[in-house]
């Protein structure tokens, strides 16, 4: 039920959770195609610029470097140009056939005469284009060919920063919308799915006091502002409270009956018990009107009607226990299960009754309806024990619980009867009779548990565990 | 030539009718009519680009010289001398050195006056930050020369090094020519060069007109005076009162107005005509290379 309960709040959640993400994965993907096209773009119009770049510096450079002039190179490479490329070249280097520097626009970078520096090969012969990330540099390079004889070669290295930082701008914005997008749609869909769920939170909220014992109904204002499908809802779930509403009064009834059932058939035997003392008060009485003056005869009578009063007034208080055990909210002690078996005496018959009460000091537990629950197991156990049998009762105290035991010889209750009462099974109660029923709705009330444990051709047995909780000791 | 506007011949004999080279010139032009122009040659870079010397030059040759005078521009000293005895110039605007190596065929009809004498120095430069004191500090560099007829921007430091007994290329690591005394001062300022030589008057400009760039250089020796470059006639080319008349042109051009202009964008005092010794320190020098170069 606890799941159930929490259902509005995990789907309020774990909807835009799931729209988030989502989201989330959506922009990953676009962001990732996006970057590879941008990148392809880039990469394609870098080669398309460093080859004019260099097809338009190789047949000016013919002439100066067959002649291996060094200032009519240089001044080819120190023209001003003008870039607004995304890449730039910060430095060019004119090599002859074997590698040496003739001219570089940059000439303390590349001495004029000297090897061509490492960082100007680019080690794929001429033509290639090759990119370096971390320096954010680029190089190109091509052969210096004229009437089909190789001069020399021409290196080119760009300033590809532009290029690198317009890439890391898309990535920047792509990473903000990937937190952003997924951050607003899974605040958005939270807002939504909460005020779509916001029905379902109170059929839940109030399934739960249902759980709890207590069945509210669903407001008209809220039934009549809802949308179809929750209006129907709302109706079907007033409709169902109402029924438990209606079975809960109506059990109420059926358990004050019960009660009323229970002290009709004590009757009898109460009866009886009155009259034993009945006889010897009247005896008393005809020997007081027949030698009245005597002290000893008075003191004499005086103690019978003393005794013969006391067990009356014992037996009519326990029958008013059994009565109304809502009014009996002290801990039940063991005089309690005396009164029981007081009560219970005038039906026992021929029956033998094995009776083993631990001294109770204070139980903890309410004694109305532990008495109720007791009288009942009894009542049932002698009704099942037949002619000659036995019934016995056994009470324990173990730290917090109080172990209530009934015996009985006879017929073993059945499965469906014992799963009933222990809980297992949560249909009508089995039988004609109240009396399982009301001792499964003491059992709920005590928060107890049971335990049925046939003995076989011996009969059977029942074990009552009354937790000792501290609100029934308060409630002492 | 023969198309000169009438007004223009009014104003010349007129307003400077005192100047005797324009007289002279009103002569030449007598004498030169009917015949094509006659080709001066200049280098393609003069002293720096931004000056526009070319422009008054010819705005001056235009308005006083009796001759019509066409401007020729080469790159080299070496090509203006050869153009002049190949004949396809009649006069050039070339180095006192190239003079030197063709005096039996040359003849210097003016010199221009810097500093009040008809005479410039050559440089050896260096970048300002280097640490050096002497020629002899730069053995093993890449150094910056103007062309192989330049007498301050080449000739006096090959002679330097002669005097040593070396080759000029197995004194320095790497020698090349910029054909400009400008270029060889942007060579060294770049870093292209560690030193070079260029001429006196060029860099004395530069620091005023390109301060940005004279300033990236210093000076690490000046040599003694020499020859400054002189306007040269091949011999045979031109008639004798012609090659009179345009010396003259050259070396009345103080005494008006646009010709001072000119000269001050020359940033010179003026054009005198050349001593006969002018030349011979230079001549000395040459001398000095033979069997080294």
């Amino acid at each position: 039920m606890t799941t159930s309960l929490s259902l509005p709040w995990t789907v309020s959640v774990k909807v835009p959770l799931v729209m988030a993400i989502a989201a989330a994965v959506m922009a990953v993907g676009t962001t990732w195609v996006v970057y590879r096209l941008v990148d392809g773009q880039q990469d394609r119009e870098l080669a398309g610029l460093t080859r004019s770049y260099l097809d338009g510096l190789s047949p000016a450079l013919a002439d100066p470097v067959l002649r291996r002039d060094v200032w009519g190179v240089f001044e080819i490479l120190d023209q001003p140009r003008m870039f607004s490329a995304p890449a730039i070249p910060v430095e060019v280097v004119v090599a002859d056939r074997n590698g040496e520097v003739i001219a570089a626009s940059n000439p303390p970078g590349a001495r004029s005469g000297a090897p061509l520096p490492a960082r100007f090969r680019n080690g794929e012969g001429g033509g290639s284009l090759q990119t370096d990330m971390v320096t954010g540099t680029a190089l190109s390079t091509t052969l210096l060919v004229t009437g089909g004889r190789y001069i020399g070669s021409l290196h080119v290295l760009w300033d590809i920063t532009p290029l690198l930082n317009d890439r890391q701008a898309l990535l920047r914005t792509a990473a903000l919308w990937t937190v952003l997008l997924p951050t607003i749609i899974g605040f958005v869909g939270w807002l939504v799915t909460r005020r779509m769920m916001r029905p379902v939170g109170i059929l839940s909220r109030h399934m739960e006091g249902v759980e709890n014992g207590l069945v509210r109904m669903v407001g008209t204002e809220l039934v009549e502002t809802a949308s179809g499908e929750f209006a129907r809802l709302y109706r079907s779930y007033n409709a169902m409270a109402e029924a438990i509403e209606a079975r809960r009064a109506l059990a109420a009834r059926l358990a004050s009956e019960e009660r009323l059932s229970s002290v009709g058939r004590l009757a009898a035997g109460v009866a009886h018990e009155i009259n034993n003392p009945l006889g010897g008060l009247f005896a008393t009485l005809h020997l007081l009107r027949s030698d009245s003056e005597s002290p000893a005869v008075r003191a004499r009578a005086v103690g019978l009607l003393d005794r013969g009063l006391t067990g009356i007034r014992d037996v009519v208080r326990a029958l008013l226990s059994i009565y109304r055990p809502e009014r009996d909210l002290r801990a039940i002690s063991d005089a309690d299960f005396e009164d029981l078996r007081m009560l219970i005496g005038p039906q026992l018959g021929n029956l033998q009754l094995d009776w083993s009460v631990d001294p109770i000091a204070s139980a903890g537990a309410a004694a109305g309806p532990v008495r109720q629950l007791a009288l009942n197991l009894l009542l049932n156990a002698i009704a099942a024990a037949g002619e000659n049998g036995r019934v016995g009762l056994t009470v324990v105290v173990q730290s917090l619980e109080l172990l209530i035991t009934v015996t009985n010889t006879g017929p073993c209750m059945p499965a469906e009867t014992a799963a009933y009462l222990e809980g297992r099974a949560h249909a009508e109660a089995p039988g004609d009779g109240l009396g399982l029923w009301l001792v499964r709705q003491i059992v709920s009330e005590l928060r107890a548990s049971v335990s049925v444990e046939p003995l076989g051709a011996a009969g059977g047995r029942i074990v009552v565990t009354v937790p000792i909780t501290d609100t029934q000791r308060d409630a002492e | 030539m023969s198309s000169r506007p009438f007004t223009r011949r009014e104003f010349l004999s007129s307003a400077v009718a005192a100047m005797p080279v324009v007289f002279v010139a009103r002569a030449g032009v007598t004498a030169a009519a009917g015949s094509s122009p006659i080709r001066l040659g200049l280098p393609q870079t003069l002293i720096a680009p931004t000056l526009d010397e070319f422009g008054c030059l010819s705005r001056y040759f235009e308005e006083f010289s009796p001759i019509d005078i066409q401007f020729v521009q080469l790159k080299t000293n070496d090509e203006l001398s050869s153009s002049l005895l190949s004949g396809d110039l009649d006069l050039a605007w070339v180095s006192g050195y190239a003079l030197v190596r063709h005096r039996a065929n040359l003849a210097p009809i003016a010199v221009p006056v810097w500093q009040g004498a008809p005479m410039t120095r050559s440089c050896l430069i260096v970048s300002a930050a280097r640490r050096a004191n002497s020629l002899i500090d730069l053995a093993g560099d890449a150094h910056a020369l103007v062309d192989a007829e330049s007498a301050s921007g080449f000739l006096v430091t090959a002679a330097a090094v002669a005097d040593r007994g070396i080759r000029l290329n197995d004194f320095f690591r790497q020698t090349f020519f910029t054909y400009g005394d400008r270029n060889v001062v942007r060579a060294v300022a770049a870093g292209l060069a560690d030193s070079g030589t260029c001429d006196a008057h060029v860099l004395a400009i530069l620091a005023e007109v390109e301060p940005h760039l004279a300033a990236k250089v210093r000076i690490l020796e000046s040599s003694p005076p020499i020859g400054a470059p002189p306007i040269v006639a091949a011999l045979g080319a031109l008639a004798p009162g012609d090659a009179k008349t345009i010396g003259s042109v050259f070396t009345e051009m103080r005494s008006v107005a646009l010709g001072e202009a000119t000269l001050a964008k020359l940033r010179l005092d003026g054009f005198v005509e050349p001593a006969p010794d002018l030349y011979d320190l230079l001549a000395e020098k040459a001398g000095r290379l033979k069997g080294l170069v």
